[in-house]
Formats: C-alpha cells, structure tokens, sequence
C-alpha cells in the first residue's frame, strides 16, 4: 500500500514491502485464500450458532433465578429463632415432670389425702 | 486526521483478501518465521470476523491490525518465555564450551549468512533493518509508514496512546536511519 510520502527512505521501505507482498509464493497465497475461507465461513457459523446459545444462556439464567427464589422462599426464616435440641430436650423434660405432679396428685386425691378437701382437723 | 476507508465491496471477504498479504508480511517481519506468520494471521481472521464483522466496515482495518498485532505480542511474549528457558536449561548443563542454542538456532526465515549479506547486497537490508527493530517500534513504523493507518488508528490498533505512538515512530525512524547510513543517503 504505497501512499504518498514525503520522506524518501519510508518511501523505499514501502516499495520494497510492497514487492515481498507481491511475490509471495503459490503455496503461501493458498494457505491465505484458505485461511480466509475459513475466517468467512465462521462468520455464518458464527452467526448461526450464537442465537441458540444466547436462547440457551437465556434460559440457564432464568432457570437459576427461579432455583434461587424457590431456595430463598422455603428456607428457614431465621435458624436463631429454631430450637435447639436442648431446647427440645429441656421442653421434654418439663412435660415428664408435668405427668409425674399430675400422677402424683392423683394418688393423693385415691389415698385420701387431699389437704383442704378432707377437713383439716386432726 | 483518519483516513476514511470505504467498505470493501465485496464486504468482508473482500476485506481479508485486500489486507492478507500485508498481514503476512507484517506478521513474517515480526517472527521471522513464514509458517508462524501465517498461523497469526488465520488466527487473526477468524477472531476479527467472530468480535467485529458486525462493525462498520470503515473500521475493520483498525481493529483487524489490533487483533493481529495482539497475537504476534502474545507470540513474542511466548517466545521470551520459551528463551529464558533455554538459557536456564544450558546453564545448568555448565558446559562453557557448548554452542550458545539460540545463537545456533537457524534462522527461521531460512537464511544463512550469506543470503543476509546478499541481501544487504541487494537493498535489502532496508527491510532487515526494519525486522530488527524493537517491536512496538516495528508496529508503529509499519502500520504508520506501510499500512497507511493514522494516528488514531495506530493507537487503537498498538493499544496505547497517540502520543506513544508518535514515540515509537520517531525512534524507529532514528534508529532506521542510524543502521541504514551506509546503505541510504
């Protein structure tokens, strides 16, 4: 691509570029005419490829926004707010010692022994 | 100011078919290695249509040289590896007699000796010197003196700035013209 040039030694440069870029071998300027063969055909397969994996990608990322919300909506509200198992167990125990007053005054009240029910005078 | 290329038209295959022997011969510059230089420029092709054939066609050449001067830097930059390693690797052989592998390398362009003198012989060594200059050096000079893009546009192709470009350039032409004294007057 020679231009017109002011300075005579980038003008000789040029020249002499130009010639090597003319004389290039048969075998060379087919591996260029295939190399650009193959540039223009990706150029379709570009173009062809790209729209399906822009749909797809598309749909992968409304697919994980959806996971996403599901898994944020079912989680557990607040874990600080769950019992425990301690808590569970304490809350068991209380229950056991429950029953055991509830049998225990039920005994009583068979035996007899009911405080102010029965009178009081000894 | 940029000069305004008109689109090709036969659109982006005459585009590539218009700038490929150039492109070779910037590449083979730069490597010193035709089967290398053409790997960079299919290489080049197939990512310039991939990120920019929709561009508009006035600035394909820009970014076309941008993408290609991108893979002969990465190729160059494989290269330094690639050396260090071979430095390291003889001076661990500690044989201070071994030939030197890199200056025993055959030159990739498949010259010898005589064919560089020849070709000093025969001018040239106008087109030597311009291999042996630093590469950014060697970009700027050959996008800016050859390929007939602006400044703007070898900014945008080299990756820098306009005013490191205009750098680049004076030193090359310095330097062209130190190692071609003898040769042009």
């Amino acid at each position: 691509m020679t231009n017109t040039r002011k300075d005579p030694l980038e003008q000789r440069i040029a020249e002499l570029l130009d010639d090597r870029a003319a004389r290039l071998d048969e075998l060379t300027l087919a591996r260029l005419g295939a190399a650009r063969r193959r540039a223009a055909a990706h150029v379709g397969w570009a173009a062809r490829i790209r729209r399906p994996l822009q749909t797809a990608g598309g749909l992968a990322l409304a697919a994980s926004v959806v996971l996403g919300l599901s898994v944020l909506l079912h989680a557990p509200k607040d874990p600080a707010t769950q019992p425990s198992p301690d808590e569970i167990e304490a809350l068991a125990e209380d229950d056991v010692e429950l029953f055991e007053k509830l049998e225990f005054f039920r005994w009583l009240d068979e035996e007899g022994h009911g405080g102010e029910s029965n009178g009081g005078s000894a | 100011m940029a000069r305004e290329r008109p689109a090709p038209a036969g659109g982006l295959d005459a585009f590539l078919a218009g700038v490929e022997r150039r492109a070779l011969v910037m590449a083979e510059i730069a490597t010193r290695s035709r089967d290398d230089a053409l790997d960079l420029v299919q290489e080049a092709m197939l990512s310039f249509v991939d990120r920019y054939a929709t561009h508009a066609p006035g600035e394909w050449a820009p970014l076309f040289h941008r993408v290609l001067q991108n893979r002969i830097r990465d190729w160059h930059r494989r290269r330094q590896v690639r050396n260090r390693w071979l430095v390291w690797l003889h001076d661990r052989d500690d044989e201070d007699d071994a030939p030197d592998p890199i200056q025993e390398a055959p030159d990739p362009a498949g010259r010898t000796p005589e064919d560089t003198v020849a070709l000093g012989i025969a001018g040239e060594a106008l087109v030597a010197a311009v291999e042996a200059l630093p590469l950014r050096q060697q970009q700027a000079f050959l996008l800016r003196t050859w390929e007939g893009l602006d400044v703007a546009q070898t900014a945008r192709a080299m990756g820098c700035s306009e005013g490191s470009v205009k750098t680049h350039l004076s030193r090359a032409m310095h330097a062209l013209r130190a190692r071609l004294e003898d040769h042009w007057q």
